[in-house]
């Protein structure tokens, strides 16, 4: 067998379940149900029919003939099941209403007792319990837009901490870069006072090297002049003995060139060192300017070194501050966490009672139920006690009837019982004659007795015995 | 022109099911508690058929050509075996206990 056998077996199955449900409900038509809309049923019936048809879609042939009649009659059946369904609401709570009307506006007492006895107190009970809930949801709804708020105004805290932190950070970085700049600048500084202490240092040198130079040039000048005078004293020597000297002159000559090389090296010296000098004035006024540069420089680093001992102190003030503020922090977060221990005490609060809530909306519902059950209880009750009345009432009719009948009863039976005394009189008159009689009857006996024995005396002395006692018999 | 049509209508019915649970689960409340049981199977039942309706728009849609295939995505003779297997016999049987159950007698 394979599986598009199975499958067909299978949709006839279902077809001719379908069928038997059918049948069911027609052949347990007449039994009772306790369905109120019980067309329901009688409507999905209908279904049987795609059920029948979707059995035979193992054929090829009318596929979508086949499929518009499944969906046009599923499209009917569903749509009738909701026109019907829509309908059966509206009247089963036009209904209830009218029910519940009869059951708070009656002229009846029993059901005036009930309702004042049994529904108006758990109507009470229920309307307390829906105020209190009511009130409690209220509260809950307070104590949420509460902790709602609570974490609001947290949560700003925190983004406010958050932000101050930061800030904080990126102050410490701003300090931080200030203080390594400063550190930098501090050591800038001490390189250019070590540049300048030692270029100061090196002017000294020069100054002394440049008195020593002049020292020498001073001697040296001594030695031209002195040179000079003893040139002054050869020439004059010379004018004495030119015509000796004449042959040496171009020896003192050559000698002058040399000494006018001299000269000029020295002139050039002179000069040299008077650029020298120059220069050195030059460098000297460079060296006040960097020394008033310097000096400057001193100032602004002392008066840095004083905006730094101010920021220093700013910045002690403002990390006292951060601290204190650190301080305030933390007794915000612990008042915070105070308040979050509240809000989380208010939260389980909030699930007690919400679960209380749920017992009590449970209990409610068991109320409702037990109400509703009561009151199907009452209604099947009050059928039962009406169906009583009237069987009640019958009987009471037919009580009556028979307490009539009792009565003619009782009255034949007086009548009856009159003549049965009458009857009784008679009998006891009769029975007292009757006494008489059997007395009469009884001496009349004896008399007779008393005959007899004479008589068997008498035939006991005549009579043989067996004619005796024929007679006796 | 009728494939669009039978495809409307079976998404009407399915449509038409759902608000007919709706509507049953609705009267459940002014009927008795077995009563209420009852209402609850036939509920199931057409939770049941509701599914067999989709699996039938599916069919439907990949069967009449020029609409949209399905089947590329989903594997609808599985799809069909099971329900007719399982699903078509559950509602059936779903209906028969209702009825059972509805029985003041039960």
């Amino acid at each position: 067998m394979g599986l598009n056998e199975l499958l067909i077996f299978q949709g006839f199955f279902v077809a001719i379940l379908y069928l038997i449900l059918v049948f069911l409900w027609v052949s347990y038509r007449n039994e009772t149900y306790n369905l109120k809309s019980r067309k329901i049923i009688l409507i999905l019936l209908f279904l049987s029919v795609i059920f029948v048809v979707r059995a035979f879609n193992f054929l090829n042939s009318f596929i979508v003939e086949k499929a518009f009649a499944l969906v046009v009659v599923q499209f009917l059946v569903f749509a009738i099941l909701v026109a019907y369904g829509v309908k059966m609401n509206e009247t089963f709570k036009k209904s209830s209403k009218e029910e519940l009307e009869l059951l708070v506006t009656t002229n009846d007492k029993i059901k005036d007792g009930i309702n004042r006895q049994i529904i108006l107190p758990e109507i009470i009970k229920l309307k307390n319990i829906k105020k209190s809930i009511a009130n409690e949801q209220k509260n809950l709804e307070y104590l949420k837009k509460n902790s709602e708020d609570i974490r609001q105004n947290l949560k700003r805290a925190e983004t406010k901490i958050k932000s101050s932190f930061k800030e904080l950070y990126k102050k410490e970085d701003e300090i931080k870069e200030r203080t390594s700049s400063l550190k930098s600048r501090e050591s800038k500084i001490n390189d250019i006072e070590k540049k300048i202490t030692s270029n100061h240092d090196a002017i000294i040198n020069k100054d002394k090297e440049l008195s020593e130079l002049i020292a020498n040039i001073k001697e040296k000048e001594r030695i031209l002049l002195d040179k000079e005078d003893q040139l002054k004293e050869l020439k004059e020597d010379i004018d004495d003995s030119k015509n000796s000297v004449e042959k040496e002159k171009g020896i003192v000559e050559d000698r002058l060139n040399k000494l006018n090389a001299v000269k000029n090296e020295l002139m050039e010296q002179h000069n040299i060192i008077g650029k020298e000098r120059s220069q050195l004035r030059k460098d000297k006024e460079q060296f006040d300017i960097n020394f008033r540069k310097f000096e400057h420089d001193k100032n602004m680093a002392a008066s840095l070194k004083e905006s730094m001992a101010r920021q220093k102190e700013e910045f002690d003030a403002r990390f006292n501050e951060i601290k204190k503020k650190d301080a305030e922090l933390k007794l915000l977060d612990k008042v915070y966490a105070r308040r979050d221990a509240s809000i989380s005490k208010l939260s389980k609060d909030i699930e007690i009672k919400s679960i209380k809530i749920n017992e009590k909306d449970m209990q409610l519902k068991k109320l409702q139920k037990e109400t509703d059950e009561q009151q199907d209880f009452i209604e099947d009750q009050l059928d039962g006690l009406e169906g009583k009345m009237k069987a009640a009432s019958k009987e009471k009719a037919r009580l009556e009837a028979d307490r009539k009948k009792l009565h003619e009863m009782q009255e034949n039976l007086a009548e009856e019982k009159n003549k049965l005394k009458m009857k009784m009189d008679k009998v006891d008159v009769e029975e007292e004659k009757l006494i008489d009689e059997r007395k009469a009857m009884d001496k009349e006996r004896k008399l007779l007795m008393n005959k007899e024995i004479k008589l068997e005396k008498l035939e006991k002395a005549s009579v043989p015995k067996e004619s005796g006692e024929n007679l006796v018999k | 022109m009728l494939n669009e049509i039978i495809i409307g209508l079976a998404i009407g019915a399915i449509l038409f099911i759902v608000i007919a649970m709706i509507m049953l689960l609705k009267l459940k409340f002014f009927e008795k508690e077995t009563a209420g049981n009852a209402i609850s199977l036939v509920v199931v039942g057409l939770f049941f058929y509701l599914i067999m309706a989709i699996a039938d728009v599916l069919n439907y849609l990949s069967i009449f050509d020029g609409i949209y295939d399905v089947s590329t995505y989903i594997n609808l003779e599985l799809i069909n075996n099971v329900i007719s297997f399982f699903v078509a016999p559950l509602i059936i049987i779903c209906f028969i206990a209702a009825i059972f159950v509805m029985r003041e007698n039960y």
